[in-house]
């Protein structure tokens, strides 16, 4: 039962923090038919429907849904130890999220474009993003404040940080210095390695093998990975984040 | 009672807590506490079991409406680290489904 409530808190957290009324109504009519909860409460949803939609027989497979962009999620990414998720939207916003309760921490506006590409340096309160406009911003994890933002003269397709978090590391050859107030592109020296694992299409693949195929409904358009946890972020808006059992490694 | 659709923002923080005094509040957010603290381990059928089986929507209705969804995720994760100790100290390792 303790299981299942957790899954039936994680799973509507967003609309029961809106209306928690919706409890009773909409996280109660599509929960899974064969869930405690569903089979402990169904007398209240049998004050409100007779014909009630057909719903899955159990819990499906993912765990949580960040719920709240208002248009596509273009880009996610993980704090450094894992426990922040950062995500960047059409919605021109960016957001940060508990990674273990899923609840959104900051909204973080700004931006007058769409945000495509979002990443965190190591070892400080800091997140990068960078909007369809060439406008480059770093902000303040803790507090959600704008700490500085400057433009670009070329359109950005990647954005991560080096392991010192001094250069944001884009597409091309040149590397773009963040030691405020200077911000500077530098030319690149060697290729950056590849993701070990990374969201290729319908599939998750792992050290260049595909490894779980994303069926309808759970395909992203983004994803971070930490450790044995990842997340996708979805055109709807919504992300869903899953773990596998243990890291994914060459095993699988 | 209000329409099933009513958004928590939209509700009063004064009206909130009029239907929620304090005592009520706090009861809500500390019992899994306690509950923890008091080193007992949970049964099938049990207090906290009975708890729940009535009252699990409410208790979650009432956090929700005091902005603290996430507790009762927190809250739920300290129940089910009981349940595996008790599980595990009284049928040894091994029996724990």
């Amino acid at each position: 039962m303790l299981d299942d409530a957790s899954r039936f808190v994680i799973r509507n957290r967003y609309i029961i923090n809106e209306a928690p009324l919706q409890i009773y109504m909409s996280a109660l009519l599509f929960a899974p038919s064969r869930s405690i909860i569903r089979q402990t409460f169904v007398d209240v949803l049998r004050k409100y429907f007779d014909l009630m939609p057909k719903v899955p027989d159990f819990w499906g497979a993912e765990m949580f849904k960040l719920e709240g962009h208002k248009d596509g999620v273009e880009s996610v990414a993980f704090w450094p130890d894992g426990q922040l998720v950062a995500s960047a939207s059409l919605d021109t916003t960016v957001r940060l999220w508990d990674a273990k309760t899923g609840k959104q921490v900051q909204k973080l506006e700004g931006h007058e474009g769409l945000v495509s590409f979002i990443a965190f340096p190591p070892d400080c309160q800091l997140v990068a993003s960078i909007s369809r406009d060439k406008i480059v911003m770093l902000w303040y994890t803790q507090t959600g404040e704008l700490g500085i933002s400057f433009p670009v003269d070329r359109s950005i397709e990647d954005l991560s940080f080096t392991q010192d978090g001094r250069f944001i590391v884009t597409n091309d050859e040149y590397l773009l210095s963040v030691s405020p107030p200077i911000c500077s592109l530098v030319p690149r020296k060697g290729q950056s390695e590849p993701p070990a694992i990374a969201l290729s299409g319908h599939w998750i693949r792992g050290h260049e093998r595909d490894i779980l195929w994303m069926p309808h409904g759970y395909r992203g358009s983004c994803s971070a990975f930490f450790g044995k946890n990842f997340i996708v972020g979805q055109v709807s808006g919504a992300m869903s984040s899953s773990s596998f059992r243990t890291k994914p490694t060459e095993k699988y | 009672v209000k329409a099933l659709g009513t958004r928590r923002a939209a509700v009063g923080q004064a009206v909130i807590a009029n239907n929620l005094p304090d005592e009520v509040a706090y009861a809500c957010s500390y019992w899994v506490q306690y509950a923890v603290m008091s080193g007992e381990y949970l049964k099938d059928d049990g207090d906290v079991h009975q708890f729940l089986t009535n009252h699990l929507l409410h208790w979650i209705e009432a956090l929700s409406w005091l902005g603290k969804t996430s507790y009762v995720i927190h809250s739920l994760g300290s129940l089910q680290a009981i349940v595996d100790v008790s599980q595990a100290q009284m049928y040894g390792p091994g029996t724990v489904d």
